[in-house]
């Protein structure tokens, strides 16, 4: 389980996080939802170590997060982070290369499943092919957890479908997913469970199907609430 | 393992070619010199080192040679600092290790004064156009490191140009401080050297100055002090010379005589006395060479006479008021013309060019009776391609002692 | 290790198409003003021979002989030209081999700030890669004037050439002599400082990747600081005065304890920002 306790973080006067905290299962979609600045992709990035928090912790299964956790947490920002003169074959490789839980069928699979050609320039690729070579080097890490970041933002309609085919299928079974998107209605049918983003704290936190089932509400019902009150 | 070769062979290749510079650049060095001895004793070069340029297409170097072998001056790095060349010497370095503490700082070696008692230090602090300056004394009892520093301001009569101490001695219980000053002279920028004696006992105190005064024909015309080297205990005469130019006496192609005169100026006494004869000369013709040494109670004189290769060296000892005279003829010793020379510790040395193989002759001779004690010949190590160019880049400077 | 190995063979791929363009540069100026300025020497040879004087301005050839370090001192303009574009590229390579990960569509500092090894080998890779860069660099001016040495050989008759000693070549420019001095302990020192140098400017880069808006306030002021507190007090020691208080091995010695100070200082703050300060 990924905890998220009390994070703060400030730039400068603007406090962006106000003490947000929240926890993501193993085994089970959650996606965390705000405007826009409200900080979501700050959150991915504090756990991932890319950003340092002011204050909070964030503990992954119990442990603070440090290298030794890269092996077990994965993240797929909305851009490229590999350099672009490469290829996509050298990505894979350098992926090979540094991590030891590389699985290298699943990346082959995936390859094929989205149609990527090795042989391309990572410079190269439009914004649909980035967002899917993305999505290679993620999720082919035999990771507990995934955390996405606008992972349809700007994609085209085709993609966006076999970008959420992969949800349905084995490559995202039994782990923990944390994503943050606009499209919520289109992804609402995919999320285990909404975390409510709004002024720096966690609002609303609960399981979608439960929500759906007790109070007869959708995401988005949930949503205006909060928002809107 | 074989894709890393870029990684690799870059690193290899830096590595290798750096150390191979390195290595081939410390073979192929500028061409070393040597002194062999062709007669006498080799130990009377021993205490010697050869200041000599080497000047080929590129560049002007230094070269020091002794009878071990030649050292060039290397290119000036970081870590080298401008300081005066008597700190090389094993005089200082005895100094530097026996009273590290008392040495700091004190870098001018005719301020100081050794002997077996005791170490002085007199430095002047002078700014120009003050009407005044500062001595400032340091003493240091050999043997209970005890130590005294005394500061004194001097007025002056004039306005302060630049101040020296030349000479520092201990006569008894006086301490004296010989102190050059320059003094503008009216017409332009010329200076004129005037010289006090302050005197002071062994705590700091100031007793009296004695002014010097040369009865010089030409009063706007300065007496020179002659520099002692590295000596030990104490001296009773300070040993000076004047030039002054002869209006009067000048050459049917206008060029004018000059007349030296060489003069003590006794601390005990406070007396000046002339040495020897004036002599009329006529400095500016080549090969023409006009020193004085002044060293243990001997006052030398060594002039060379531009038509006659030759040199004559005057020897006066102070005590006694003897006078010896020696002359040296070139060609009898193998050498053609005076390069330099040098009078110390009771020998002459001379640097003697050959003109017909470009190597330089080095000859000792004591300093008594003029016999020749050793002869040394300068010139390119063997194996040296081209030596006749090679001794020609050479071009002797200076004879130093290691005192 | 092996993975900050592989980062560092990396970064040195990345670079190489600069690099050889710059070592190729170095060649083909030094090489081309050497043929130049030798073919030069030998024309006006050939009018020394033929009409017993000379109308271009050469030093010395009153000899009949031109040398390999002469050439190459009548075109030494354009060996320092070359020797500045190297140097002034790598110069520029320090702060772009951190800021290009940064720039740009793909933010290459995010994967590396997530490789399960630790943070130092991003640090210490990209300063291996510009140290092994600058001494490719170096290995290979050594390389060329060595080689220029053959050319010159070639170029000229014989008869007409005239000796010339490896510390000629060295110093027949300006730049050599600084660059490749002929003590190895010259060099040890030189190399030694740049390195520091080198460590300094890594630190105040992610110094300012950590504080963005102040950040580049505090870079510099943290390479001024570091920059002074090792100038000043060598002015302060009176190193490069006649005299002073302290003896040269007693200054030495300090200033050694103070560089070595900054560069501890510089790559523990280095190391720290990247583990806990760097933002992306």
């Amino acid at each position: 389980m990924i905890e998220v306790i009390e994070a703060r973080k400030r730039y400068w006067r603007r406090s962006i996080l106000q003490g947000a905290s929240f926890t993501v299962e193993k085994g089970t979609v959650t996606c965390l939802i705000g405007l826009n600045g409200a900080g979501k992709s700050t959150l991915l990035k504090a756990i991932m170590g890319l950003t340092p928090l002011t204050s909070g912790r964030i503990l992954v299964d119990g442990e603070p997060i440090g290298p030794a956790m890269y092996e077990r947490v994965s993240f797929i920002p909305d851009h490229l982070t590999l350099p672009p003169s490469m290829k996509l074959w050298e990505g894979l490789r350098f992926m090979a290369e540094f991590y030891a839980n590389w699985n290298a069928e699943k990346a082959a699979e995936l390859m094929t499943f989205f149609r990527l050609s090795a042989s391309d320039r990572i410079g190269n690729l439009s914004k649909g092919t980035a967002a899917k070579f993305n999505l290679v080097t993620g999720l082919a890490l035999d990771t507990e957890y995934v955390l996405m970041d606008e992972p349809f933002s700007g994609i085209d309609m085709f993609s966006r479908e076999m970008i959420a085919d992969v949800f349905a299928s084995d490559l995202i079974e039994g782990r923990g997913v944390l994503l943050t998107t606009h499209e919520i209605g289109e992804m609402e049918h995919l999320i285990d469970k909404a975390v409510l983003l709004s002024d720096g704290v966690v609002v609303r936190e609960f399981n979608c199907e439960a929500m759906r089932v007790a109070e007869g509400k959708s995401v988005v019902d949930v949503m205006r609430e909060a928002y809107r009150a | 393992m074989k894709r890393y070769w870029l990684s690799i062979v870059l690193a290899l290749f830096g590595v290798c070619g750096i150390a191979g510079y390195y290595v081939f650049g410390a073979s192929d060095e500028l061409p070393a010199f040597k002194l062999t001895t062709i007669s006498g004793d080799p130990k009377e070069a021993e205490p010697l080192q050869i200041t000599a340029q080497y000047e080929n297409r590129i560049k002007l170097k230094y070269l020091y040679l002794t009878t071990k072998g030649s050292r060039y001056q290397p290119d000036e790095g970081l870590l080298d600092r401008p300081r005066p060349s008597w700190m090389d010497y094993p005089f200082y370095r005895k100094l530097l290790k026996d009273h590290r503490g008392f040495m700091r700082k004190k870098t001018v070696d005719s301020s100081l004064y050794v002997d077996e008692k005791r170490l002085v230090y007199a430095d002047v602090r002078s700014e120009t156009d003050r009407a005044d300056y500062t001595i400032i004394l340091d003493i240091l009892d050999r043997a209970s490191e005890e130590t005294l520093h005394k500061e004194g301001t001097m007025p002056l009569p004039e306005l302060n140009n630049w101040t020296i101490v030349s000479d520092v001695q201990v006569r008894g219980e006086d301490l004296h401080v010989l102190v050059q000053k320059s003094v503008k002279l009216r017409t332009g920028n010329e200076v004129r050297y005037e010289y006090v004696d302050h005197v002071f006992d062994l705590t700091g105190k100031h007793k009296r100055d004695m002014k010097l005064d040369f009865g010089l024909e030409t009063p706007n015309n300065s007496t020179y002090f002659i520099y002692r080297n590295g000596e030990v205990g104490s001296s009773e005469f300070a040993g000076f010379w004047s030039q002054e130019q002869q209006q009067s006496e000048a050459d049917f192609d206008g060029t004018p005589y000059w007349t030296y005169r060489a003069y003590t100026y006794s601390y005990d006494t406070g007396r000046i006395t002339q040495v020897g004869d004036a002599r009329l000369e006529k400095p500016n013709t080549p090969g023409y060479m006009y020193e004085n040494w002044l060293e243990a109670g001997v006052f030398y004189t060594a002039r060379s006479d531009h038509a006659k290769h030759s040199l004559e060296v005057e020897r006066h000892e102070l005590g006694t008021k003897r006078k010896h005279a020696l002359t040296i003829e070139y060609d009898t010793l193998g050498g053609k013309e005076l390069q330099s020379i040098r009078i110390t510790a009771g020998r002459i040395y001379l640097l003697l060019s050959i003109p017909e193989s470009e190597e330089e002759l080095l000859v000792a001779l004591d300093v008594s009776n003029g016999k020749v004690l050793y002869k040394g010949k300068i010139s390119a190590e063997d194996g040296t391609e081209n030596v006749m160019d090679v001794n020609q880049d050479l071009r002797p400077v200076r004879i130093d002692y290691n005192y | 290790m092996n993975r900050y190995l592989k980062l560092v063979h990396m970064e040195i791929h990345r670079f190489r198409y600069i690099l050889a363009a710059l070592l190729g540069l170095v060649a083909v100026v030094q090489w081309g003003a050497l043929v130049w300025s030798a073919r030069r020497m030998d024309a006006a040879l050939d009018e020394v021979e033929k009409f017993g004087r000379y109308t271009m301005y050469i030093n010395e050839l009153s000899d009949r002989k031109i040398s390999y370090a002469e050439a190459i001192y009548n075109a030494q303009q354009l060996y320092i030209l070359s020797v500045l574009a190297v140097i002034g590229t790598l110069c520029a390579y320090l702060l772009f081999v951190w800021y290009r990960d940064w720039l740009g569509r793909s933010t290459f500092i995010y994967r590396l700030l997530m490789l399960p090894s630790a943070r130092s080998s991003i640090y210490l890779s990209k300063l291996t890669a510009i140290v092994v860069f600058i001494i490719a660099s170096l290995a290979f001016q050594a390389l060329s004037l060595a080689i220029g040495g053959v050319i010159f050989e070639v170029l000229i008759r014989g008869d007409r050439q005239g000796e010339s000693y490896f510390v000629d070549i060295v110093n027949a420019t300006l730049v050599l002599q600084y660059l490749m001095p002929l003590r190895l302990g010259d060099f040890a020192l030189n190399y030694g400082l740049g390195i520091v140098a080198v460590l300094v400017v890594f630190t105040g880069i992610l110094i300012e990747r950590s504080y963005r808006w102040t950040g580049i306030a505090y870079a510099v002021g943290y390479v001024l600081i570091c920059a002074a507190a090792i100038v000043i007090p060598i002015n302060v020691m009176g190193m490069y005065r006649t005299s002073s208080y302290l003896y040269t091995a007693e200054i030495v010695g300090i200033e050694l304890a103070i560089i070595l100070f900054v560069a501890a200082v510089s790559i523990w703050l280095g190391f720290r920002l990247l583990r806990r300060k760097i933002s992306v």
